[in-house]
């Protein structure tokens, strides 16, 4: 039965969503929230690992070969090492110059939801507001499922020691996607060696694991994490909190980050760009006894740096970051 | 890969329908082994990918001569398609290319059920167009470039008028200008041929008896 509270407050809703005034659009999100939940959803994690800078137009760049929106950015410039000479000898030149890259910018966008105002009014709970919640998930999503298409293609293939093979080893003298054997205080230790064993140093700062891999962690005994930990997990499972100095980002995305498996990133500096030039925006639209919206964004988002990320797998055998060959 | 966009090539719906949420259809790419104009004919392939006709003919033939032909509206090389893209080994490093980019990915393109008349670049200059010549993907030979696969050629009329059965037709020649082999120069000199599209598969010239 329709409860009668319910259906004044989506004629309120729906009533606000057509209002020229954004004050009154606002109140459209308060709405009933009661309803069956079949399914966990999550924020994005890109978001977490590279937060968004909000762009404007004065921000981008125009190109002579297209009329797409870029953003051009400078590299950090690499010099030639120091010599040693013998009094009397002259310093050999070189040019001062860094290398640039284009930040490209696309657009995500979600199905366009469209219903007869009749039929929203006798829902109990608040529909409109729901799918607008899905919408922005939806999108959260497809932006952590481009992140991660790039992440896998620059860490390159698994337990490949060869340059010539495996463009990761080429760039930056280390393996980026190795496999470690089962998880235990030694192999994720080892984990953590993946970005200090290339040639630029770096630290991780974030790893991000899936919502089934993370209790693999709190299976860790009081031998291997220490008394008081051990406890902790066995009492209240893993809550975020830093492990190994690292900031842990747990994912329901199984599809994206797999059982066994842990992605490891720099700090947002060294890793790439996050651009918003468009944020989530909800466009509405209400005719005569037609409502309809979607969801839709512009942004633009790289992975610049080979040497920011890694990926380990907890299984098989143990392979070394810095096993390289040409 | 360091792309390159250029105005060159192009596909205009010049007349029909062109609602912003209506007709186009969206889909995932293949970038590692398909280049193409803006323009470009393309078909879907039995996995879903939108590939240049030709591709998708020399992937699987018995597929193509009953594909839904359709039309690029950007290029291999647009900056919002390009990215998303693997890093195969031999390539420039991340920071030196445009790799890296989360953008792209997906090509849109007008089907040919659409209630449309369009302009391409992509075509083959050497057929001859005239007004109702009806239009066939073209085969590339060895050595010709890859962003050929996207282009149409002239189909095959039987001297009594009728059309081939065995070709895939995926469109009709609306219009022709006063050039050799009835292109039509755009307003950046581009050459274009104009046309509807129409969906009409390859059938059995010889149909089995009863």
């Amino acid at each position: 039965m329709v409860n009668p509270q319910v259906r004044t407050m989506n004629e309120t809703v729906i009533g606000n969503l057509t209002s020229p005034d954004m004050g009154i659009q606002k109140e459209a999100q308060n709405g009933v929230t009661d309803y069956l939940r079949i399914r966990a959803r999550e924020d994005g994690f890109l978001r977490r690992i590279q937060p968004p800078i909000p762009v404007t137009p004065a921000d981008l760049d125009r190109q002579v070969d297209t009329v797409k929106p870029v953003i051009v950015k400078d590299v950090e410039p690499n010099t030639p090492a120091a010599y040693s000479v013998p009094f009397g000898a002259v310093p050999m030149n070189h040019y001062i110059d860094a290398p640039r890259y284009r930040v490209m910018f696309d657009r995500i966008m979600s199905h366009r939801f469209i219903a007869d105002v009749a039929n929203l009014l006798t829902y109990d709970m608040d529909i409109r507001q729901i799918f607008n919640d899905l919408m922005l998930k939806d999108i959260l999503a497809e932006e952590d499922r481009k992140y991660m298409v790039v992440v896998n293609a620059v860490v390159g293939p698994q337990n490949e020691p060869s340059a010539a093979d495996n463009p990761h080893v080429a760039e930056v003298a280390a393996q980026g996607n190795c496999t470690l054997g089962a998880m235990t205080r030694a192999t994720l230790a080892q984990s953590m060696k993946a970005l200090p064993s290339t040639n630029r140093h770096l630290n991780p700062a974030v790893g991000l694991i899936n919502n089934i891999t993370i209790w693999d962690i709190c299976a860790l005994d009081r031998t291997a994490v220490g008394g008081d930990l051990a406890e902790e997990l066995f009492l209240n499972g893993f809550t975020e909190r830093q492990i190994m100095g690292l900031r842990w980002f747990i994912t329901i995305k199984t599809i994206l980050v797999p059982k066994n498996v842990v992605y490891y990133f720099a700090a947002p500096k060294f890793l790439g760009d996050f651009y918003t030039f468009e944020d989530v925006t909800v466009s509405t639209k209400h005719e005569n006894y037609l409502f309809e919206m979607f969801c839709y964004e512009m942004i633009g988002a790289t992975l610049k740096n080979a040497g920011a990320v890694a990926r380990a797998a907890f299984s098989g055998s143990l392979e070394q970051w810095d096993h390289i060959t040409a | 890969m360091d792309v390159a966009q250029n105005f060159d090539h192009l596909l205009d719906p010049i007349s029909g329908y062109n609602g912003m949420h209506d007709l186009q259809f969206k889909g995932p790419v293949d970038l590692v082994n398909d280049s193409w104009h803006r323009g470009a004919l393309m078909f879907l392939s039995t996995t879903g990918i939108i590939r240049p006709a030709a591709k998708v003919i020399a992937a699987l033939a018995t597929v193509a001569k009953h594909a839904m032909g359709m039309w690029a509206i950007n290029a291999a090389y647009d900056l919002d398609v390009v990215g998303n893209q693997t890093w195969p080994a031999g390539s420039p490093p991340l920071y030196r290319g445009d790799r890296g980019n989360i953008s792209g990915g997906v090509v849109a393109c007008f089907p040919a059920t659409g209630g449309l008349e369009l302009v391409t670049t992509e075509f083959n200059p050497s057929a001859t167009y005239d007004e109702n010549v009806p239009l066939v993907a073209y085969v590339p030979g060895g050595g010709e470039s890859a962003e050929r696969a996207g282009w149409m050629t002239a189909g095959t009329i039987r001297a009594s008028g009728a059309l081939a059965l065995e070709e895939n037709i995926v469109g009709v020649v609306s219009a022709t200008g006063p050039t050799a082999n009835g292109s039509i120069t755009e307003v950046y000199n581009q050459s274009v041929i104009r046309f509807w599209p129409v969906y009409q598969p390859a059938r059995e010239f010889a149909p089995p008896g009863p």
